[in-house]
């Protein structure tokens, strides 16, 4: 019987995750996988990604984890691909799995994590792509926190930030409370920016990685403001900013520019709307 | 013109997989061909569109795994 590209089902995931462990051969073994395959935002999932079969025995799998947003007052169907290795033997169905997922024309397809041959895969879909580069700046590096000068508060008390937000950011607020990401809301004057970041990188290199800012321009003209409250949840000296968001990084701080980049596939998004939320970047950050 | 074609399709084939021309067939392709994978799949496809001047979709392209396959599609581009 000749090899079945199908959906993969949320009922396979053990075997999947012990799959992947063994071939991908990332930190944490098949727990990692499952975490990702098992997030646990609401949403109605077809599938929890392609699966390659051979006979009884897994020979591909490329992740999805879905999740539903709103952005400018429309819901987006978003599908983060991630967890992707296939077989050498069984290579010639990696266009056809990729094929399978991507058939889905209302979906905004995005990875944050492609090894160079899968970005080569992306690029024939005709994925944009964008650099994973992040401005790094240190807890001093940011200048004088501006609430010193002016009127800026942080609040970062999950209990007091939800009812701060509206319905979107809520739904955004809830959906990643159960991880171990960092919430916090920055307000001045009439702006206001609900930021979410996670622990990210080892050793030396460890920081706190901003995966989502209501509020971009407030976030980074206030990061000296936030910083403080970054170390005390996360424990980093050093923040991580989108490249894009900070063409102007502050003094002390380094392009850190090892990440993989973003790519993205959408039917009305720009590339540059992409976060990382929803993504495998959440419940790699453990659980609150 | 359609030998023409085939002709053209079966050595774009033969230097992409570095296989002989002649070993060739209609039925060549995925099955056949030990070093048909994913990215030399995308190397064929972007050969052929630079060989008859065409664009191939991408979910259009993926289906064509034979040389059979990739022949009909040429020719139907091209008609």
């Amino acid at each position: 019987m000749p090899a079945a590209v199908r959906p993969a089902l949320e009922s396979e995931i053990p075997r999947i995750a012990e799959f992947l462990a063994s071939r991908l051969k990332g930190e944490g073994g098949p727990a990692r996988y499952r975490r990702y395959l098992e997030y646990r935002w609401p949403v109605d999932r077809p599938d929890v990604g392609i699966v390659i079969e051979d006979g009884d025995e897994i020979r591909g799998f490329i992740g999805a984890i879905y999740s539903d947003r709103v952005i400018a007052d429309r819901v987006h169907r978003f599908c983060n691909l991630t967890s992707i290795a296939v077989d050498e033997s069984h290579r010639k169905l990696t266009l056809s799995a990729f094929g399978q997922l991507l058939k889905r024309k209302d979906t905004t397809f995005t990875n944050f994590s492609g090894s160079e041959a899968v970005q080569k895969i992306f690029d024939f879909f005709k994925f944009k792509h964008r650099p994973g580069e992040r401005a790094i700046v240190p807890i001093t590096g940011a200048g004088i926190p501006r609430r010193v000068l002016r009127r800026v508060k942080v609040t970062t008390d999950l209990d007091q930030i939800i009812p701060m937000l509206g319905p979107t950011e809520r739904k955004i607020a809830e959906d990643h409370a159960s991880y171990r990401c960092a919430q916090l809301v920055i307000e001045r004057e009439d702006h206001r920016s609900h930021v979410i970041a996670v622990r990210r990188g080892r050793g030396l290199k460890v920081f706190a990685d901003v995966l989502y800012a209501s509020d971009r321009q407030l976030l980074v003209e206030e990061l000296a403001s936030i910083q403080p409250s970054l170390v005390r949840s996360l424990g980093t000296l050093l923040v991580g900013v989108d490249r894009c968001w900070m063409p102007a990084p502050p003094r002390l701080s380094f392009v850190y520019a090892k990440l993989r980049p973003t790519y993205a596939r959408s039917p009305v998004l720009e590339i540059g709307d992409v976060d990382l939320l929803y993504s495998e970047l959440v419940p790699m950050s453990g659980d609150r | 013109m359609s030998d023409e074609i085939s002709r053209r399709v079966r050595e774009v084939v033969a230097a992409t997989f570095g296989v002989p021309v002649e070993s060739l067939t209609a039925d060549s392709g995925d099955q056949t061909i030990e070093a048909w994978d994913s990215l030399n799949q995308i190397h064929l496809i972007v050969a052929l569109e630079g060989e008859f001047g065409i664009s191939l979709e991408p979910e259009d392209a993926i289906a064509l795994t034979t040389v059979a396959a990739i022949e009909h599609a040429i020719r139907d581009l091209k008609a």
